[in-house]
């Protein structure tokens, strides 16, 4: 094979290895990096950049009053002491958002001492949209903010709630899937279960959500009123993010590396540079 | 080294690496063909066309299942046998819509596994007092008319007896389940009312029973081994139950007992532990008149029972419409039904068109036939004849019809042959067709012809090996050399082109080769068995012609390329 084909070789494999990387969805479930149905990159893109910040030390906590704090699909095992800051930070008239299924939120309100018991088990039921048994409907209890009464929200593959005051439940077809195999089993039972729940702390209000799943991109506008739910939330402004504990400032290597390049200006120029001399090398060589 | 490439490669993929980091969202991306999976949740997008569920679905049936049960419990305890059969129907269709959606669901199991186990056990129960309400209902009867037969009475006496042991457990048993119901059926939201009242009222049946009065039983029959018969009733028309009832002493479990009629064995039945055994049956392929029913088991033999059976008149109808079977045959669609009042199932009718017997077809359950009747085109008249032989039915006949059987259409079959045979032609000509391409037709030069002047102006073939031979052989070499002497390269080099032009021209038949720039050309030659080396052999004379270039590399090239050239063109034109 002569040089100039090796050559040709060479750059097409580099070329489609950047497309690869870009185009490749598969990354961190829940990130906001990540563009495929499993992440949160369109929810992130909602909020408002002006008043949105995000939190990478429960220590930052100090700083804020009167805003709501998103946690969501923490993976961090919380200590009683991150456990005080996060409950002095709502105390003071903040709202913490939690919306956990799977993931180490019942950590989070035990080192809080809320009286929510969040249980990890996939909630089923019979009043599903799709013909999955784990993505159901929910439907609110009561007209209290995020939630409105006659808008139901789809869950997805959500955990239940025990304690709070009630905000949004399933319906009486509704069973925990003890054993995951996506039907009424003879030890399981039906009856409505609590999916989000709130409860206050000193000044403040804590709000747990066990899914959430409704916030990644797949979710984005399923019908029902998910994306009200979701727009309630992102213009409640100020909204802090937690990227402390959360899956949702997470990033694989590979996202991580091409977010850096994204987001560096000298890069910017860097390539910006390289297009315009291959233009005019070109135009001298009368290739174009 | 061809350095274009390199840089339009470069360009590319500069172009696709800024375009793959800088694009805001994904190009190719799209939810619903990305089958990647996650610990955390499903995928919407995949789900899309699937059916959505939900507890509508399911709260009504169970509903129904409900308050299903309410009529059947009053008919049984007010023996209202006109309405208690289609109420048992009703209430099982209820049952199984249940039990099918429960599984098409996967919710066999929580609550609602002992709500349908449970409610299908009171289904059970249901029929069951049901046909001991019929029973009973026709001991009763049967106690009217016995007189002074002891062995009757005494048949009565114990057959009410044991039918109300049954009833008690049949009771106790409904009851059983009714608990776990209500309880389900509340948490879930549904109406229990009806079911209660349903529930009452079984529970009211229990508790007349258990206070009801012992009556003394005699059951002494005329002799100590014998077996007594009942018929109920004596006389019966076409659909009727018949009930037998008897004793078998000394009493023994699950003895057979074989049934006769006039003699001939046709059904039979087995003892309870109490010696009593009961059989029904349905009149319909009896004969009209007066019957001999008797009883066996073991050596045991009943007195004979009469049982008259009485004629029912019949109707027969039907409709009839002409049509086409299987697209080509012609004939009459005929549907129609045999009643005695009840529907008459398994009846031959024959049907008739223009008075002679065609067809015969036999009624469903429900009494209804329905048969295509071949007839030839034309007009023609359609009977529907019932004889009733072997039933105790008047015979009957339906109303003529009178229609029209258009003619015999085109068969499918024809049109498919025709279809077939014209498709195989038109196959065979363009397979030959592929095979043998027609030559193409070399024009004779004529004078004007553009084609003509190009073969003029083409160089004569040179002969590969032997350039150094003098001019007048005329090869593109030679030519070239003579030239270069007297005109220097660059005339050389183009005067070498047009020939070698030339004679591609006229190969692709390019009277206005002229007017092509020598890229153009190679761009037209590209894919011929010279396009290669044509291609190459232009870079180097544009480097020449255009690059003024004189140097000996340059030169050399070019000489190498207008030799192989000329040997390629040569070889084609050849």
């Amino acid at each position: 094979m002569k040089t100039t084909s090796w050559i040709a070789l060479v750059i097409l494999l580099f070329a489609g290895l950047v497309l690869f990387l870009h185009l490749a969805t598969t990354g961190e479930d829940f990130s906001r990096y990540n563009v495929g149905w499993t992440g949160t990159s369109a929810f992130s893109a909602t909020l408002d950049r002006h008043t949105t910040n995000d939190i990478v030390s429960p220590a930052d906590l100090d700083r804020y009053a009167g805003t709501t704090l998103l946690v969501i699909a923490p993976d961090h095992s919380f200590t009683a002491e991150e456990g005080s800051a996060y409950r002095d930070f709502v105390s003071r008239g903040n709202t913490l958002f939690l919306a956990d299924d799977f993931g180490t939120g019942p950590s989070l309100l035990r080192a809080m001492g809320s009286a929510i018991v969040l249980r990890q088990e996939r909630l089923s039921s019979l009043d599903r949209a799709f013909s999955d048994p784990y993505i159901i409907v929910s439907y609110p209890s009561a007209d209290t903010w995020p939630v409105k009464t006659g808008s139901p929200v789809l869950l997805n593959e959500a955990g239940t709630l025990e304690g709070g005051e009630k905000l949004l439940e399933s319906t009486a077809f509704s069973w925990e899937d003890t054993v995951r195999d996506r039907q009424l089993g003879s030890n399981e039972s039906l009856g409505r279960f609590t999916v989000m729940a709130q409860e206050k702390i000193g000044n403040g209000t804590l709000i747990v959500l066990s899914d959430p799943s409704v916030f990644i991109n797949g979710m984005e506008d399923p019908g029902y009123g998910n994306a009200a739910f979701r727009a309630e939330i992102a213009k409640h402004s100020p909204v802090l993010v937690d990227v402390y504990s959360s899956r949702v400032g997470r990033e694989d290597a590979t996202g991580a590396f091409i977010h850096f390049l994204r987001s560096n200006t000298a890069y910017t120029l860097i390539v910006a540079a390289l297009l315009m001399a291959a233009v005019l090398i070109a135009w001298q060589r009368r290739i174009l | 080294m061809n350095y274009r490439w390199i840089l339009l490669l470069l360009l590319s993929g500069i172009a696709i690496a800024g375009l793959a980091t800088y694009s805001a969202g994904p190009l190719l991306y799209s939810p619903e063909k990305d089958s990647s999976a996650s610990d955390f949740h499903q995928n919407p997008a995949v789900f899309r066309e699937a059916p959505v569920a939900s507890a509508n679905d399911i709260v009504p049936l169970m509903q129904d299942v409900l308050d299903g049960q309410k009529p059947v419990v009053l008919d049984i305890r007010d023996n209202g046998t006109a309405t208690i059969d289609r109420n048992l129907a009703r209430y099982d269709t209820y049952c199984s819509d249940l039990q099918e959606k429960v599984a098409r669901y996967r919710l066999k199991g929580g609550e609602l596994s002992p709500f349908v186990l449970g409610t299908e056990d009171q289904r059970l129960v249901l029929h069951e007092l049901a046909r001991q309400s019929e029973a009973l209902a026709g001991l009763r009867a049967a106690a009217g008319r016995i007189g002074g037969d002891r062995d009757a009475a005494a048949t009565i006496a114990s057959q009410t007896l044991a039918w109300k042991e049954k009833e008690k457990i049949l009771l106790t048993r409904y009851l059983a389940n009714s608990s776990a119901t209500i309880r389900i059926s509340s948490k879930i939201g549904l109406d229990t009312r009806s079911y209660e009242q349903a529930r009452d009222g079984i529970s009211g049946m229990l508790k007349d029973l258990e206070t009801a009065p012992a009556t003394p039983l005699n059951l002494t029959v005329n002799g100590s081994d014998r077996i007594t018969l009942l018929v109920e009733p004596a006389a019966a028309r076409y659909g009727d139950t018949v009930q037998v009832y008897g004793i078998v002493t000394p009493a023994r479990m699950n003895q057979s007992v074989r049934l006769f009629l006039d003699n001939a064995p046709f059904m039979t039945g087995t003892t309870d532990s109490t010696g009593n055994y009961y059989v029904r049956f349905m009149v319909e392929r009896i004969g009209k008149g007066t019957h001999a029913v008797s009883a066996m088991s073991g050596t045991l033999v009943s007195p004979q029972q009469a049982l008259v059976v009485r004629m029912s008149g019949t109707t027969t109808t039907l409709n009839a419409e002409p049509g086409y079977r299987n697209y080509t045959e012609t004939g009459a669609w005929c549907d129609g039904t045999v009643m005695a009042g009840p529907p008459v199932r398994g009846a031959p009718v024959t049907l008739l068109a223009d008075g002679d017997p065609a067809m015969t077809v036999k009624t469903a359950e429900n009494g209804t036939y329905r048969a295509f009747l071949p007839l030839p085109g034309g007009s023609h008249t359609i009977t529907a004849d019932f004889s009733a032989q072997g039933f105790p039915l008047d015979p009957s006949s339906s109303t003529p019809v009178s229609l029209i059987v258009p003619a015999t259409p085109i068969r499918l079959v024809d049109l498919l042959a025709v279809a077939a045979f014209f498709f195989l032609i038109l196959g065979g000509g363009l397979f030959w067709l592929v095979r043998h391409p027609p030559k193409a037709a070399v024009p004779e030069p004529e004078p004007g012809d553009d084609i003509g002047s190009l073969l003029e102006e083409a160089a004569p073939l040179s002969l590969p090996g032997h350039e150094e031979l003098p001019p007048e052989i005329g090869t593109l070499y030679a030519r070239y050399q003579a030239i270069l002497k007297e005109q220097g390269l660059s005339e050389a080099a183009r005067r070498a082109y047009l020939d070698l032009a030339a004679r591609i021209a006229l190969h692709l038949r390019l009277p206005a080769y002229r007017t092509f720039t020598p890229r153009e050309l190679s761009g037209a030659a590209s894919g011929k068995i010279y396009g290669g080396i044509f291609d190459i052999f232009v870079d180097s004379y544009e480097r020449i012609r255009y690059g003024g270039s004189t140097q000996q590399q340059d030169k050399t090239g070019f000489e190498q390329e207008l030799k192989a050239a000329d040997t390629e063109t040569g070889r084609r034109q050849a």
